[in-house]
């Protein structure tokens, strides 16, 4: 019959034709009639046409009818089914919203995962791409030497090419306002290990590498756009860096991305040359990293094993320098990757947890609908319905829940998406400005999944009470397949059980975030404003004009009404890191065992503003000068381990640069400070040194005001004395300390905040898993309870009944639950600090919070069931 | 409900229940049978049953296929499905019900027993 009416559309003007025929088969019927009553030939013909109503007019209405029913029961069908689902608010919210969080979430999740996983790196065959790490005993990724990179670059055979880099934030004037622009120095060779031709211009010459040839810079594609507007003549341009002209010899096409954040402090928008000339007496000044592609057909640990025997004879040659030292590769991607994929992981398992026991909800949903329409549709059936048409209702129904279902789940998708691009984008730059998009294919396959589990579950059950019914008559009870059977039931378990696991993974989560937000970090965060207040070193050459430049600063702001101190540091905690090697008087230095110290320059008011405390000995004064003797402070943790023992105090100690005849000056340690978490605060404090600004001079200092009242309110203020006394200049990466602090967190919290999500979600589910189930349960057992209390039982025992079984179900659940949580707990113990994984309070606190929600979601259907009237029960049958 | 409405309704009924009774026949056959048994008292235009023929077909409660008439001629023949079968008991029903109801209330006018 469908058949029928698909081949109506294609064989249209066959069944015109046909019908032309079928009409003056009726004529001629009619004709023969007439002549055979005695009417003349003519005459009967125009009877018959007349009797007909006119050939052309019921072909017409003929046509009209042909038109109609393509659309007619298809409307027909969509109306009912709406209205169907309309008379069922209830049932339709839940069953869309299920179905939505499993498309949803799933898709989401799966698409970021591909994205990040899968395709994370924005260069040619970056799976090729290595970096060279330094590594010693005690600093085990650590930067290295231009010297040493460019001794494997002449004896390595594995590699294209290998290339240093580095941070490089010059203020650029130009054609619009000054402002600090995030660059990469790069090294020779840099271009051919990225694999990338420029599309302007050409990338440096070996020449432009030697410092006075350097006064050059390729533009990335971005920043040629944003601040050039893509001006095509921009080849050969001069360009003021820092007050030093550079000119423009190339722009890169938008194919090269910036290297991630985990190797740069922020996206590099341009390249300039390292100029670092091979220097033996500098081979131990490693402040750059390395990046190398492998050659086609090497593979990593065959270029590892080139690499240590290079090492090696480094380390014999150089012993000052090199020994106990020795460069590790490590895939870029690897690198980049490995810091998010255990958050990563853990979002996927929680979400698998949460699609799972939303389909279980979905099932027993469909289920226990299905059981309710049986006696519709077999009443349907009996009277006449058609069994395609019944199919068809029924499958548009509940194509329509899917459809509902679906777009509701894209939206949740996208919103998910959303979050997830932010926290990809912490790692990898390239989610900022080309974040993940939701991935077709697995949103393909998951609406199709949940699409044909909506179909079979909620139709084929329907339609089996179809033939039962017909043959046994309508019957009231013993349904094949029930909402509060067996798999109802034991799928009421299972989803108990991931429940506990989720809420118990997000209990874990919580309490080490909270931990780790109450770790003191060493130093007072609230009320303190930062920002970067570099110096160009072509205006500031002398150290004593800086020197007087930053004395000046402090001086202004400190009377600011508003401030209470301020200070300058030349590293600041969290955010960048200066380490350096140091030796000892009196202790001839193993070049092996070379400590390390995390070194801060600073103003004698640092110390104060962030409030760290002086333990031994004496802080940095003004008459710390750079005429006096150098002086400097170590802290706790340094002194432990330097001078195990004994006070530092008196001890003297210089900056190692592994020549024999060095010419560092000897300091002076002249007190112990308290210990401060300097790279995160999970990562307890390192060995740090000070040192005073007038005895080192820096040009790039971080100011730190410490206010009385909200820290950014200051920052016009602050920064408008900045410009009193150079117009030329500008700070930036403006903040507070708490917001420098929060930021290192905010990959845990986001992470944090969707399992919870999650987790609260996957309670609410199988809160309303297990009061389905019982309602069913209940409503099956209507006749039973009903003759229960005729015979005397009292309600509360009826109610107990109730709850027994539904305490049944939960504390079956829950104990699997806590099965799977101990046995997979080792998963979780990389995202917790200072929380066992196997912690027995989070998972007492996880199956408590079940059972409460268990409990009410049985005491309902429980109360439900005491109230029912025997007498009406009873005669409902 | 139209004029036409209702006609239509009833033409489908009448058509399904001719089918029921007497078997298949041919579109000019079940025009002429209506008539007479409505005792010529529907004066309808014999080509609304056309249209009429045509939905029944598209709902599946007949089919057609060409044949051979009394005299020889060729014509479309309908005959009745099994679905149709189980319309026509199930409309007989309906009628039934609804002419008892009308009955009830055009009684309720005459005595009040």
């Amino acid at each position: 019959m469908w058949a029928a009416r698909l081949l109506g559309a294609f064989g249209r003007q066959a069944g015109e034709r046909d019908f032309a025929r079928e009409l003056e088969s009726h004529l001629q019927l009619h004709i023969d009639d007439a002549i055979r009553s005695g009417v003349p030939a003519g005459e009967a013909r125009r009877r018959a046409v007349l009797a007909l109503g006119g050939i052309e007019q019921t072909m017409e209405r003929w046509r009209d009818q042909r038109r109609v029913p393509l659309v007619e029961p298809l409307i027909q069908d969509l109306r009912y089914g709406v209205r169907t689902l309309r008379k069922h608010a209830g049932f339709t919210a839940v069953a869309t919203l299920t179905l939505a969080i499993g498309v949803g979430a799933n898709a989401a999740i799966f698409s970021i995962v591909d994205a990040i996983l899968l395709q994370p790196l924005p260069y040619p065959e970056a799976e090729r791409l290595v970096l060279l790490w330094g590594h010693r005993a005690n600093a085990p990724r650590s930067q290295v030497s231009s010297t040493d990179i460019a001794d494997v670059r002449q004896s390595a055979r594995s590699f294209v090419d290998v290339a240093t880099f580095s941070d490089w934030t010059p203020i650029v004037s130009g054609a619009s306002e000054p402002e600090r622009i995030n660059g990469i120095q790069v090294g020779d060779g840099f271009f051919t290990v990225m694999g990338v031709a420029p599309l302007l211009g050409r990338t440096f010459t070996s020449e432009e590498q030697i410092e006075g040839n350097d006064r050059v810079i390729v533009l990335g594609h971005a920043l040629w756009q944003r601040k050039f507007g893509a001006d095509p003549a921009i080849v050969g341009k001069r360009i003021k860096m820092s007050g030093v002209e550079h000119q423009v010899v190339g722009v890169m096409p938008p194919d090269l991305g910036s290297l991630p954040l985990t190797l740069l402090n922020a996206p590099g928008e341009f390249y300039r040359p390292v100029a670092e000339a091979y220097d033996s007496r500098e081979r131990a000044s490693r402040h750059l990293r390395a990046l190398a592609r492998l050659k086609p057909g090497v593979s990593l640990p065959a270029a590892q094993r080139e690499i240590d025997v290079l090492s090696f004879r480094l380390a014999q040659q150089f012993r000052l320098t090199n020994a106990g030292y020795r460069m590790q590769l490590v895939s870029l991607q690897e690198d980049t990757v490995g810091t998010v994929r255990p958050t990563l992981l853990l979002l996927m398992g929680a979400v698998i947890a949460v699609l799972l026991i939303a389909c279980v909800n979905l099932v027993n949903l469909l289920l226990a609908r299905s059981a309710a329409r049986q006696n519709e549709i077999a009443l349907r059936a009996a009277i006449g319905a058609s069994g395609g048409r019944l199919v068809r209702q029924l499958l548009t129904e509940h194509l329509l829940l899917a459809g509902a279902g679906g777009l509701v789940g894209l939206g949740m998708a996208s919103l998910m998406l959303h979050a997830l691009n932010a926290l990809a984008a912490t790692a990898l730059p390239q989610f900022a400005t080309r974040p993940a998009a939701l991935d077709g294919l697995v949103l393909a396959f998951t609406a199709v999944l949940t699409v044909l589990a909506t179909l079979v579950f909620g139709t084929v059950p329907a339609l089996n009470a179809r033939r039962t019914a017909l043959a046994a008559g309508i019957q009231t009870a013993g349904n094949r397949v029930s909402a509060a059977g067996p798999l109802a039931r034991s799928l009421v378990v299972s989803e108990v059980a991931l429940a506990v696991v989720l809420l118990f993974s997000a209990g874990l989560l919580v309490r080490s975030f909270d931990r780790l937000q109450s770790v003191a970090p060493g130093f007072t965060a609230e009320h303190r404003l930062v920002m970067n207040v570099w110096l160009p070193s072509a205006t500031y050459r002398e150290p004593q004009r800086n020197l007087s430049f930053y004395r000046e600063l402090v001086e202004r702001v400190e009377v600011l009404p508003g401030v209470t101190r301020a200070g300058l540091v030349s590293t600041l905690p969290f955010r960048s890191f200066d380490q350096r090697s140091i030796e000892l008087a009196g202790r001839p230095a193993r070049p092996e065992h070379v400590p390390t110290l995390d070194t801060y320059i600073v103003s004698p008011g640092y110390l104060p503003t962030m409030g760290i405390a002086l333990a031994e000995g004496r802080a940095f004064n003004r008459f710390d000068t750079k005429e006096s003797a150098p002086v400097v402070l170590i802290n706790r943790t340094a002194a432990r381990a330097l001078f195990p023992g004994e006070s530092p105090v008196g001890k003297r100690l210089r900056f190692y640069d592994g020549r024999p005849d060095s010419q560092e000056r000897w300091r002076e340690i002249v007190g112990v400070v308290a210990d401060v978490r300097h790279y995160s605060l999970d990562r307890p404090a390192t060995l740090q040194l000070y040192a005073p600004q007038a005895q080192l001079p820096s040009t790039s200092m971080v100011l730190v005001v410490q206010t009385s009242g909200p820290p950014r309110a200051l920052s016009a203020t602050v920064r408008q004395q900045i410009r009193e006394i150079d117009p030329e200049l500008a700070a930036f990466q403006i903040a507070t300390m708490d917001e420098v602090i929060g930021d290192s967190l905010a990959t845990r919290r986001l992470a944090l905040a969707l399992v919870g999500g999650f987790a609260s979600l996957a309670l609410l589910l199988g809160a309303v898993g297990i009061y389905g189930v019982i309602s069913h349960w209940v409503a099956r057992r209507t006749r039973e309870m009903a003759i229960r209390v005729a015979l005397g039982a009292r309600p509360a025992q009826v109610q107990r009944l109730v709850m027994r079984l539904g305490l049944r179900l939960t504390a079956t659940g829950a104990l699997i639950g806590a099965g799977i949580s101990l046995a997979f707990s080792q998963v979780l113990a990389p995202h917790l600090f200072e929380v066992r994984a196997a912690d027995p309070v989070t998972l007492g606190s996880a199956v408590l919070v079940l059972g409460a929600s268990a409990v009410l979601a049985t005491y309902l259907p429980a109360r439900k069931a005491t109230r029912a009237d025997p007498v009406t029960s009873l005669r409902a049958e | 409900m139209t004029k036409s409405d209702v006609l239509q309704g009833t033409l489908a009924f009448m058509v399904l229940k001719r089918l029921d009774s007497l078997g298949p026949l041919h579109g000019y056959g079940l025009a002429r049978r209506i008539e007479q048994i409505s005792g010529h008292q529907l004066a309808v235009n014999y080509g609304t049953l056309y249209p009429a023929l045509l939905k029944l077909e598209q709902q599946g409660y007949v089919t057609s296929a060409w044949g051979v008439s009394d005299n020889n001629r060729s014509a479309k023949f309908y005959r009745l499905t099994r679905a149709g079968r189980a319309r026509v008991q199930a409309a007989a029903h309906e009628w039934d019900q609804a002419a008892a109801i009308l009955q009830k209330f055009l009684r309720l006018g005459e005595d009040p027993a």
